[in-house]
């Protein structure tokens, strides 16, 4: 009896122990399935947030110079970062003129991961081609000319300055005026007469600029040691000078409230009321106006503006119809107004 | 130590040994029963964490390229939407044979018989037309990033159409404990394994849309946000 039972404990002790450990691997094997899914889907999500990051990085970033120089369908490659392990790049593709296409690529090892945007910056050659007239004014608005409004050489620079300040536009500028000449006043083409600029309406300008200021002024240019003083608020720039210190700065002046200049300036003003060229007054670029445009006796104004509520130009005023000086304004505000930004309704493009 | 001495000790051994023998036998049924409960237990758990894994993953990852209200709607047991399968950048479009050219890159290719395409203009306008027919052609021009492909749309693309992505309408459902995606007007196909309770449903109020998923055995429930339901 004894003899039959010898060893029993142990082939049972053995097969338990055989049981146990094919239940343990097989537990740790679901277990090492598992930690491996979470690690892959938590690198996916790492390199996802790395390549959501680079595309706000360059939607977030100042525009430049650089814009427009990427002829349409190329490409630009915009800088890369990190965040964490992952590493994030980004590439951006104009579409056209005005739309491009941004794309973040984020990686962890061997994960990648991609995101898209679609996102517009206004075109200085694209935008001042679409008006029609030096002087663009609201449906039903009040015009008087007494003045000279000359809008035979819109692509002509005056001296000091020469045809090479306005050489990344100049020939798309001749090209479209040899084919459909610039009038001396044109209506503004939509119904609801809201001042916009592309995507950007007024509202949205002037909460974008740092620099308002209100009333009566005289603008002049001011330096200190040598550098100008661009957050002066009556500092426009010296467009009479080129070469001095303020000679290049092209001021961005926005305004809540009716606007009187006096003094000499230049850059994109954006005025929700009225604006004023006072007597003697001389003005060179952009002016966007929810009100009325007015160039005294005296008074100049040299490139193009848009006012909904109508103009007038004294009999001793005059207006030089100049897309090249309002290109020069629109352009050089690469870094605020003319900057990337997401279009309105459109967020994650993909899956690509 | 003689043999008077060892009688009756081969029974007191016999009767230890099968004592002995039958503790082992039962600590070893219990403990393979116990661990055989824990392995089902662990197995729920671990597709519990699965169709959770793949639930967020799949619904994150279709509503991502989605906006509320023009892309997807949910209401109480489904979520219907566009779902995007691939976009491409317009690189030509020919609007008397309504065709365009574009520079595709995608989950898959497109397919005509279930396919439609929603084009964006430069301002974020949108358009959709049916997809009628696909066809290679030239490079893009411009170098731009996927594979150059020829779509025929039913109608000619509005002018300024810069992107072009590609969606078939379908339904989400969190239904008989998986959740379910259903194409057009088929049917109910299990995307996860079937694991959650019939309480497991969509959250809808408020202005965001979120899901709480409750496994009907092993594992707590999670809730979590999918999507804003603002527009963006």
């Amino acid at each position: 009896m004894s003899r039959s039972t010898d060893g029993a404990a142990l082939v049972v002790v053995v097969l338990v122990t055989l049981a146990l450990f094919a239940i343990g691997h097989g537990l740790l094997g679901l277990s090492l399935g598992e930690l491996a899914a979470s690690r892959a889907a938590a690198r996916y999500l790492e390199a996802r947030v790395a390549s959501d990051a680079a595309v706000h990085r360059v939607l977030a970033d100042s525009g430049g110079a650089w814009m427009d120089s990427v002829p349409i369908g190329s490409s630009r490659s915009a800088g890369s970062g990190s965040v964490g392990r992952a590493r994030g790049e980004a590439s951006l593709w104009r579409l056209s003129a005005e739309s491009w296409w941004i794309e973040g690529v984020g990686r962890v090892g061997s994960t990648e991961a991609r995101s898209a945007r679609l996102a517009w910056a206004p075109d200085p050659l694209g935008t001042i081609t679409t008006l029609h007239g030096v002087l663009t004014v609201g449906p039903a608005s009040s015009v008087r000319l007494s003045g000279s409004v000359d809008a035979a050489s819109p692509t002509s620079m005056e001296p000091p300055h020469t045809s090479a300040d306005c050489d990344p536009w100049l020939a798309g500028l001749q090209a479209h005026y040899a084919s459909e000449p610039l009038a001396a006043v044109a209506t503004y083409a939509p119904a609801d007469s809201l001042l916009r600029l592309g995507l950007l309406d007024i509202a949205t300008m002037l909460g974008e600029m740092d620099v308002h200021l209100s009333g009566a002024g005289i603008a002049s240019p001011v330096e200190s040691l040598g550098v100008c003083s661009t957050a002066v608020a009556w500092n426009w720039g010296d467009p009479e000078r080129p070469w001095g210190p303020c000679g290049a700065y092209m001021a961005l002046r926005g305004s809540t409230g009716s606007v009187s200049m006096s003094g000499v300036g230049q850059g994109l003003l954006v005025v929700d009321g009225d604006f004023e060229l006072a007597g003697g007054a001389r003005f060179f670029g952009l002016v966007l106006a929810t009100g009325t445009l007015s160039v005294e006796d005296g008074a100049s104004l040299t490139g193009m503006a848009i006012a909904t509520g109508g103009v007038s130009v004294a009999a001793m005023g005059s207006v030089h119809g100049s897309a090249c000086w309002a290109a020069r304004a629109l352009a050089s505000q690469r870094a605020t107004l003319g900057r990337l930004r997401p279009v309105p309704g459109v967020g994650n493009l993909g899956p690509i | 130590m003689g043999s008077a001495c060892r009688r009756g000790a081969s029974l007191a051994e016999t009767l230890v040994a099968l004592l002995v023998g039958l503790l082992v036998i039962q600590l070893g049924l219990s403990t393979l029963a116990r661990l055989r409960a824990a392995q089902r237990e662990l197995a729920e758990r671990a597709d519990a964490l699965i169709a959770q894994r793949v639930g967020r993953h799949v619904l994150r990852r279709e509503l991502r390229h989605a906006a509320a209200g023009r892309d997807w709607l949910a209401d109480a047991d489904s979520l219907a939407l566009r779902a995007f399968r691939g976009t491409g950048i317009v690189c030509a479009s020919d609007s008397a044979s309504a065709e365009l050219i574009v520079a595709y890159r995608g989950d898959r290719a497109p397919d005509p018989s279930k396919d439609s395409v929603r084009l964006l203009g430069e301002d974020g306008t949108s358009a959709v037309r049916a997809l009628v027919g696909i066809g290679t052609a030239p490079a893009c021009p411009a170098g731009l990033p996927g594979t150059a492909a020829r779509w025929t749309l039913d109608v000619a693309a509005p002018a300024g159409a810069v992107v072009a992505s590609v969606f078939e309408r379908g339904s989400y459902h969190l239904a008989m404990s998986a959740l379910r995606y259903r194409r057009g007007a088929s049917g109910r196909q299990p995307l996860t394994p079937e694991v959650w309770a019939a309480s497991t449903a969509w959250q809808t109020s408020g202005d965001r849309l979120g899901v709480e998923l409750i496994p009907s055995r092993a594992g707590r429930s999670w809730r979590g946000f999918l999507a804003w339901k603002l527009p963006q």
